[in-house]
């Protein structure tokens, strides 16, 4: 073995910018977040400015607390730990800065991108196709320098926390690929390639994973460095570490059906998805387990240090939420819980208490470090743990509540068996009270993470003029090294004989063939994407392949040209964070709401809009519910029509002009994916005028303003008139069927 | 896997930038409740997808058939649809505070949230544009009128649930809220007495003049 020793520094430099990034984007995503939280309680702040509405905003404050806040967090935490734990500098200056970069332009690009309304409408995954293509190219950048570092290191075997920094890597980078494809109809305007139940699977298959792969395994590995290196001890159990990364990695993915209970997803991926988060809840809490038992003997400290103070409280909200997350996904809860606060309150629990206090306490860590010079003030960070701990039990507790008020309020009969608070806007009011102290919360977790600001910028101001350099020294990796053989069993102290096969079993149960793959990078990660495409597939295949997943229903037919624009208006309003499109079959949804949703309906969603909150009503059969002129006088002023509504103005819907230009285009890259469009592949705008031109006229009968032909409300108003009256609509003869599908669909209503 | 003293916190000889690892055995409970959540589901899934009139769909459709057997009882006892039947609904308080909800979840975004009149007309004048018996409210309800974007209700809403509000909309008529829009159609004085002396007339040619209501509500 030679031994010849060899000379590195860090890359710290990299590490201050992504922090700096993450703490002025955790800002920017938190003030967003009370800003819609109030808009909820308080709907004038939505000012009748386009921009600056709930459906618009809410997208704004799920990606920037996400990706920009605890993106930029990992990316901080893992160039600082990653260097260290493999004793190399990072392998590329170059690719570094182009991360660095890559990922803030990027940001920037979704800052303005949705609040002008440019989404393809499916939740944290809104960002339109050419941002979505700069995403996976910075992700590579990201991938090749880390892998190359792995390369290049000069620790043999790999710890625990760079295990899970390899599934997040490869993960993320499968989750937003296969969920992102879409065919783009313009620079700003694409369809998703699935539509309806599939489009609706695969959405969720990355929703969750994403929470799996951005929110927790890169924080698991933050933890697995900064715990015990703040703390002094050492990790509680390896055993543990190797067994719950493993299963973590492996039944993570199955369990994204359990968003999409008694929906149409079929009910096999639905249980099966439910099985699996109760399987998960083990290897969440290993997680836990190694992280507050590591810091057994140093209990002493925590009372003293905020960064532990930070840390215990995130890992007993990662165990807190780790254990509602497999309660809620057990159907016969999540029947009351889905659609209601109390995922609002699950998430929240988990960013702003796991992901928050973990990037939190590793900030307050790493300032001293990376400034080189000791943390302006330890009373301001603990000043900013209280603040934050208070702000949080008050949005946790305050969404509990609204969640289950509001789940049991639309599922109330009266004594005769009918909706005891039939008026949904009755139980928007009741939430009320509950939406302010949300707001009290929020602003209480702000005020903390401006007190890291002021304490970050105190710190580096005490700089040195010149930052040092250390200079490392450690031999290079041997590489004709074989892993020793494990000659550590316990059963040889044994004066008993066993057979071969028991040393065998023993050597598997003490997980000793781990240590082989911790020296093998490579194999190693083709490990993690094997566990994670094969339980992907398990769940993909059938739900793409089985054609009794989703039975045709032949009544149900493309939307016209016009109703396919007014959809896109929809989708841009982001329509589907406060309204979903999913009735279950429960008789208090279908009391409400009409008939529940059948999968054969939305074969032409390109995407889906079931949606996953209703802060309003469920619109899968809005159509023909109102008359056209209701839904003017609603989208100008929805307290007029519904005294304590909560949703915003849309006073522009009537003065902006439909682009009748742009329509044959989508029409065709609809009929691209598959949709039998006949007709309106050659006259899609005459079609769409002419359908304009009806409703408008409706419109004006039933004593409405006149020229609106030409207005996005018009096509609006297509669009949601059509909304779930395919069902039972009698069928036409095969002949007009075929000649004309989709040009009668205006007249019933 | 039970935790021994022997090799409880024994040190493995991995460092990683100072940190260090503990040997420590799985927690017992732990590798428990890991097995209970691999082992129970099965049994779930076998008694849920195991059976007919398990599934969502077989339990939401028994609940269904159970509260329309309640609703069938009710309309069966009651008879045939008169004025008379639905002046009688007007003194049954249960069903007047069940209609009232309805309006306010069905009408009350056309006709106001007390009948005022909004899109829809003002339902508390004497001036109907479709008739203001109590029967001819009904009709409205049921069929609509498509044109003016009053929607069919009886193909939306069940027919007892429509016979309560035909009743409640004549509990309305007088009330005089604020705000009330100008009136519509032809002005009608209800006389209670005199539509009834009217269908006592009729009577004799029962049942052809009236409707079966458990047929209507296939």
């Amino acid at each position: 073995m030679s031994a010849q020793l060899e000379k590195f520094t860090y890359d710290d430099d990299i590490v201050r910018k992504f922090c700096l990034a993450t703490v002025i984007f955790g800002v920017v995503a938190f003030l967003v977040g009370i800003i819609i939280a109030i808009q909820l309680a308080w709907p004038e702040l939505n000012m009748g400015i386009s921009w600056l509405t709930f459906g618009r905003l809410r997208p704004l404050h799920t990606n920037a607390a996400i990706f920009a806040f605890a993106g930029n967090a990992i990316f901080a935490g893992m160039y600082y730990s990653s260097q260290r734990l493999l004793k190399a500098r990072m392998f590329s200056r170059a690719l570094s800065l182009a991360h660095f970069w890559g990922w803030q332009l990027i940001i920037v690009a979704a800052a303005v991108s949705l609040p002008l309304g440019i989404t393809s409408g499916k939740e944290y995954a809104e960002l339109e196709w050419p941002i979505d293509i700069a995403i996976a190219l910075v992700w590579v950048v990201f991938a090749v320098n880390f892998f190359c570092t792995i390369w290049k290191r000069r620790e043999r075997h790999l710890y625990v926390a760079i295990w899970f920094y390899i599934a997040t890597i490869i993960t993320v980078a499968i989750l937003h690929i296969f969920n992102s494809l879409a065919i783009p109809a313009s620079l700003f305007k694409s369809y998703s390639i699935y539509a309806g139940v599939q489009d609706a699977f695969m959405q969720w298959w990355y929703g969750h994973n994403a929470v799996a792969f951005f929110l927790t395994t890169p924080f698991l590995g933050l933890m697995y460095y900064f715990m015990p290196k703040a703390a002094n001890r050492p990790v509680f159990s390896y055993r543990l570490s190797i067994l719950h990364f493993w299963s973590l990695v492996f039944i993570y993915i199955w369990a994204g059906p359990h968003h999409l209970h008694y929906t149409a997803l079929p009910a096999w991926a639905s249980t099966l998805g439910m099985w699996f988060s109760l399987m998960l809840w083990m290897p969440s809490w290993g997680g836990m387990i190694n992280g507050l038992l590591t810091l057994r003997g140093a209990w002493h400290k925590v009372s003293e240090e905020p960064v532990l103070k930070f840390f215990v409280v995130a890992v007993t909200f990662y165990g807190m939420c780790t254990f509602e997350g497999p309660l809620l996904s057990v159907k016969s809860v999540n029947a009351l819980s889905h659609y209601t606060d109390w995922t609002i309150a699950h998430v929240h629990g988990g960013t702003l208490g796991w992901n928050g206090f973990l990037t939190f306490g590793m900030l307050y860590w790493l300032f001293p470090l990376l400034f080189q010079t000791r943390l302006w003030s330890k009373k301001l960070a603990e000043f900013h743990f209280w603040i934050g701990t208070v702000g949080i039990l008050l949005y946790i507790v305050s969404m509990w509540a609204a969640g289950i008020t509001q789940g049991l309020m639309w599922m109330a009969f009266d004594q005769t068996g009918r909706l005891l608070y039939p008026d949904f806007v009755e139980t928007t009011l009741r939430l009320m009270p509950m939406y302010w102290v949300r707001v009290l919360g929020g602003i209480l977790f702000l005020a903390g993470a401006l007190a890291l600001v002021v304490n970050m910028f105190m710190t580096w101001k005490n700089r040195p003029k010149k930052y040092e350099e250390p200079v490392y020294e450690a031999p290079a990796l041997d590489r004709s090294y074989q892993e020793p053989k494990d000659e550590s069993s316990p059963l040889k102290d044994n004066p008993a004989h066993f057979p071969k096969l028991a040393y065998k079993v023993d050597r598997f149960k003490r997980a000793a063939w781990h240590r082989r793959w911790e020296g093998l990078p490579l194999l190693f990660s083709v490990w993690v994407a094997i566990a994670v495409i094969v339980a992907s597939l398990f769940e993909i295949i059938p739900t793409f392949l089985i054609k009794s997943n989703v039975p045709t229903i032949e009544s149900v037919k493309p939307y016209t040209p016009l109703e396919l624009y007014g959809r896109d208006i929809y989708i841009a309003e982001g329509c589907y964070n406060c309204h979903s499109q999913m009735i279950r079959p429960f008789r208090a949804e279908t009391d409400r709401y009409g008939d529940y949703s059948k999968p054969g309906e939305f074969v032409y969603d390109h995407p889906f809009q079931w949606g996953s909150r209703r802060i309003g009503p469920d619109l899968q059969r809005v159509g023909g519910k109102y008359p056209d002129l209701w839904h003017v006088r609603h989208m100008r002023e929805p307290r007029e029509v519904t005294p304590g509504s909560v949703m915003p103005v849309y006073p522009w819907l009537l003065e902006k002009d439909t682009a009748y230009g742009k329509i044959q285009k989508r029409v065709d890259v609809m009929a691209m994916l598959g949709v039998p469009y006949g007709e309106a592949l050659n006259r899609a705008e005459i079609m769409a005028r002419d359908q304009a031109a009806e409703i408008a006229a409706r419109i004006v009968e039933q004593g409405g303003p006149a020229d609106l032909a030409d207005k996005e409300i018009v096509a609006l108003i297509a669009y949601l008139q059509r909304l779930g009256t395919d069902l039972n609509r009698p069928v036409e003869p095969e002949g007009d069927a075929a000649a004309e599908p989709v040009a009668s669909m205006t007249e019933e209503h | 896997m039970a935790e021994n003293g022997d090799n409880k916190d024994r040190l493995l000889n991995h460092l990683y930038d100072g940190i260090q690892e503990f040997d420590n055995p799985l927690p017992t409970w732990w590798v428990a409740i890991f097995w209970i959540s691999i082992i129970l589901t099965p049994f779930y899934i076998i008694y849920y997808h195991g059976g007919d009139g398990r599934s969502a769909i077989d339990k939401y459709n028994a609940s269904v058939l159970a509260h329309f057997d309640k609703q069938a009882e009710e309309l069966l006892a009651m008879g045939p649809i008169t004025e008379g039947t639905l002046a009688g609904f007007q003194t049954d308080e249960a069903k007047m505070a069940g209609a009232a909800q309805l309006f306010v979840s069905k009408c009350s975004s056309c006709h106001g949230m007390r009948g005022e009149g909004n899109i829809g007309p003002n339902l508390t004048d004497e001036y109907w544009i479709h008739g203001g018996r109590l029967t001819d409210i009904y009709r409205t309800i049921t069929d609509g009128v498509p044109s003016k974007g009053m929607l069919a209700w009886g193909k939306q809403m069940g027919l007892g649930d429509i016979l309560s509000l035909s009743a409640y909309v004549g509990t309305i008529r007088g009330a005089d809220p604020s705000s009330a829009k100008k009136p519509q159609g032809e002005p009608f004085n209800y006389d209670l007495d005199a539509i009834l002396a009217e269908e006592a007339a009729a009577a004799p040619q029962e049942p052809a003049e009236t409707e079966d209501p458990a047929a209507g509500a296939s």
